[in-house]
């Protein structure tokens, strides 16, 4: 194996064992550790598997193999980023949603205690 | 010698947000123009003393514990309409740029079936207070849009002056856009098959509280309802 591959593997194994442990604390859902774990492992294949980039780029017609990286990561930043855009939208509704409940809510008891006092 | 019986019960919808200098006006005007139906002010966490002054002028008053934007403001007016069992709601702005005397005509063309939706134009004769310059180009613009998406014909997509009957105004407690929803209503409403009417209204200067849109951000503005629009359009609708 070549130095760069063992780094490469070392980081990718480190970013695993991140985001595993953030699941374990739950400062990550697994739901949403999901599309991560995903990534490293894709990672973990790129440093192990050394000629995987270079059939990449084979097949892309890219001439120059470690090139393929930029736009394989960018690919996954972007999906990742899509996938927490569209989070924040459900979250932002239930939110709404919630918000707007507990202030209907809150007039109905302010009334109901108010008619409980003139009684 | 109950009059009221099988009178439709109808509801203004006031959103506010820091109209502590004018939202008692605006609920006593529409009290006293139109004295059977109820008001909600929706206050949208002023920091001013407007859930008081609303709450002293005899409105039923829904505080939202932060600023949420009109759209989620007048949508807690809609959902509280309906929970209440309201046959009509009518929603009027807190600033007082909406006279209450065209409230009896709205209520009269939901009453007859003539409409699902009323929304009161202040373009369709050109009476009152027209808005700024850019705002009326923009408006223009949005009626050619309309025509395209709709073949409706819509003068006045920005009026917050509307009534809707309960089946329109149940799918408008459940769907309402966000920040600037008025535009954007009109497609929801029509890609839901309910009838939009407009009448001609003559709307006042606002008494109180600024424009919530101006400068660079009308641009943005317009470009953010167009997109806003053409996705409605491409979009089904849940009824």
């Amino acid at each position: 194996m070549k130095r760069i591959q063992v780094m490469s593997f070392l980081a990718s194994l480190g970013l695993l064992g991140i985001v595993l442990e953030l699941v374990r604390r739950k400062m990550i859902k697994e739901k949403f550790a999901l599309l991560w774990v995903i990534s490293v492992v894709f990672l973990l294949i790129f440093s192990l598997w050394g000629n995987f980039l270079e059939l990449l780029a084979k097949i892309l017609g890219i001439y120059y193999p470690p090139a393929v990286l930029l736009p394989l990561m960018l690919f996954f930043g972007v999906v990742l980023f899509l996938y927490f855009s569209v989070i924040a939208t459900k979250q932002d509704e239930k939110i709404k949603n919630l918000t707007q409940q507990i202030s209907i809510l809150e007039e109905r008891l302010r009334e109901i205690e108010e008619k409980e006092q003139n009684d | 010698m109950n009059e009221n019986v099988g009178k439709p019960k109808a509801i203004a919808v006031v959103p506010a947000y820091n109209e502590g200098k004018t939202v008692a006006a605006v609920v006593n005007e529409i009290k006293n123009t139109v004295p059977d139906i109820d008001v909600v002010v929706v206050d949208d966490g002023s920091e001013d003393n407007t859930f008081d002054k609303a709450k002293e002028a005899g409105a039923f008053v829904i505080r939202h514990p932060f600023n949420m934007g009109i759209g989620a403001t007048v949508q807690t007016g809609f959902k509280f309409a309906v929970m209440r069992g309201y046959d009509i709601a009518i929603q009027v702005d807190g600033d007082g740029q909406h006279d209450p005397k065209f409230i009896p005509y709205m209520l009269e063309i939901i009453s007859a079936g003539d409409a699902d939706v009323v929304s009161g134009s202040r373009f369709l004769k050109k009476e009152g207070f027209q808005s700024s310059k850019i705002r009326r180009i923009g408006i223009k613009i949005f009626e050619h849009v309309y025509r395209i998406l709709t073949g409706l014909k819509i003068t006045d997509c920005t009026s917050g002056f509307r009534a809707f009957n309960r089946k329109a105004l149940e799918f408008v407690a459940k769907n309402y856009p966000e920040d600037y929803p008025e535009p954007e209503v009109i497609i929801l409403i029509h890609k839901a098959n309910f009838r939009i009417k407009e009448i001609p209204v003559v709307m006042r200067a606002r008494q109180g509280g600024k424009t919530s849109i101006k400068g660079l951000k009308s641009l943005h503005y317009m470009l953010k309802v167009i997109f806003a629009l053409f996705m409605h359009a491409l979009r089904k609708v849940e009824k």
